[in-house]
């Protein structure tokens, strides 16, 4: 018997839309628990590179699109989400993405690396998970040596999977990226840009032109100066870079001023002691 | 109706006379892709099995309204709204089993064994034959694919792993890496295709030995 094709038309748009009013249930059903479990992931993976971190404040930022999430511990530990689609220098993984949670100490070492979500062959490409693999990154930063896997170049840092090149060389080149990112947005470092021209302690200096268009700074802040193209910019931007060491000294005079007042101007200032007067280390 | 066969021969048929992977030679790209170790492939076949066991029932109950000409979309839209369905809940409820699994479970829309079945035996049969056959199939599949997977496993990687999830694994070491070389070739596609061909001769050798006995 020939069907007609108003029936077949019709079974078919029947069937479609039957599958998507269940395709749009189970959505909704499962949207909320499986934000919920994506969250327990990531906060699983920042307990496993800080375990002593217990409760990391959370903030999220967009990059390429995609959500970056990063967990802030108390002692300048970072750890933040990466993936292999958010810098162009990333080489492709084997299967779709892969998706990372790296730990970032204050100084810009690696503390650890955990793989939240990836997409690799089992058995050759998945061994990124394994933490034979992921302990080869722990303590490194940008300037430990050569990014790259002893495959491609001997004097690599990173020894890759065998038989998942492809896989191993994302995940190194992904790290890197990432630490160039904590360095660009996230690391302590990471301030209103210097005044033009001026050098900060640790000898970079940045262009004048560049640092205008970053930073607009308040106009009421007393001792502003303008600068050349009659930007204000507050003295105590001008002079130095935030610092733990200067702000020590600044809370010591600020209770030796205290104790003279209180003395009734009798007590003199005390003279800063030796320790408080050697330069910090550079960072 | 096919010919008459009992309910339980229904479900064994699928373990040894017409094993998907051994026999009808059925799903051959994950059968291959990735069995590289015991429980890679014990996830995919597992996998399989509850989505054939769904999609077998769902079908052998609508197969009478489809007109023929349109059954094979039909089938594809089931089996697809199936799996994605089966994915989204289990990352919800079971995200340490979809963790686990995640990476197999897109791969089931495409393994043919579920649209043979349907084709085949779902949209001929009742609804409890077809579950007994989709149930068969599956676990004749998941059993091969374990099989498969162990040998791989064992000659390429000198190990045998039962599960794995995060720090969990339940993995024996058959032999120690750093005394003897593993065959890495075995865990490699290549492995796959030299393990498979030598799964099937042995299939068709023990029914030849099994035909001269009677």
């Amino acid at each position: 018997m020939q069907d007609s094709p108003v029936k077949m038309v019709g079974t078919l748009l029947v069937i479609t839309i039957l599958a998507g009013a269940a395709l749009a249930g189970g959505n909704m059903a499962t949207r909320d628990k499986i934000a919920e479990a994506r969250k327990q992931v990531r906060a699983r993976a920042v307990r496993k590179i800080f375990p002593a971190c217990r409760k990391p404040s959370e903030s999220s930022m967009k990059v390429a699109g995609q959500d970056i999430w990063v967990y802030r511990c108390p002692g300048g530990n970072v750890a933040f989400t990466f993936s292999t689609k958010m810098d162009k220098s990333i080489s492709s993984p084997y299967g779709g993405e892969i998706k990372i949670m790296v730990g970032v100490g204050p100084s810009g070492t690696v503390k650890g690396v955990q793989v939240v979500s990836h997409s690799e062959t089992p058995g050759l490409g998945a061994n990124i998970t394994n933490p034979k693999f992921l302990n080869q990154f722990k303590g490194l930063n940008l300037k430990s040596g050569k990014w790259a896997v002893k495959k491609d170049d001997p004097a690599g840092l990173i020894d890759g999977i065998s038989g998942a090149t492809i896989s191993s060389r994302a995940m190194t080149t992904m790290v890197k990226a990432a630490l160039e990112f904590f360095n660009r947005r996230l690391s302590k470092g990471h301030r209103p840009r210097l005044p033009g021209g001026m050098k900060a302690r640790d000898g970079r200096t940045v262009p004048r032109s560049r640092a205008i268009r970053r930073y607009s700074p308040p106009r009421h802040v007393p001792g502003a100066k303008p600068n050349t193209r009659g930007v204000m910019i507050p003295d105590y931007i001008r002079r130095r870079v935030h610092n733990p060491q200067i702000d020590r000294i600044g809370q010591k005079a600020r209770e030796d001023m205290r104790r003279r007042m209180n003395s009734g101007g009798k007590e003199l200032p005390s003279k800063p002691s030796d320790a408080d007067l050697t330069p910090p280390p550079v960072r | 109706m096919a010919d008459k066969t009992s309910a339980w021969q229904d479900f064994t048929k699928g373990l040894w006379k017409e094993n998907p992977a051994l026999v009808l030679l059925l799903g051959m790209c994950p059968t291959l892709a990735v069995t590289t170790s015991g429980f890679n492939g014990l996830g995919m076949g597992l996998a399989s099995t509850a989505v054939l066991v769904g999609s077998n029932v769902i079908i052998s109950l609508i197969a009478g309204f489809i007109p023929k000409k349109v059954r094979i979309p039909s089938y594809i839209v089931v089996i697809a709204t199936l799996v994605t369905l089966v994915d989204m809940f289990m990352a919800a409820y079971s995200p340490e089993l979809h963790e686990a699994l995640g990476i197999f479970i897109p791969l089931i829309v495409v393994n043919c064994i579920i649209l043979g079945r349907a084709e085949a035996f779902a949209s001929r049969n009742g609804v409890w034959r077809s579950l007994l056959d989709g149930l068969g199939i599956g676990l004749g599949f998941t059993l091969t694919l374990f099989v498969l997977g162990s040998i791989r496993e064992i000659l390429g990687n000198g190990t045998l792993t039962l599960f794995q999830y995060k720090d969990h694994v339940l993995r024996w070491v058959i032999f120690y890496k750093e005394a003897i070389n593993p065959i890495l070739v075995f865990i490699l596609a290549p492995g796959a295709f030299i393990t498979l061909g030598f799964l099937l001769a042995a299939k068709n050798y023990i029914d030849q030995l099994r035909g001269a006995d009677n």
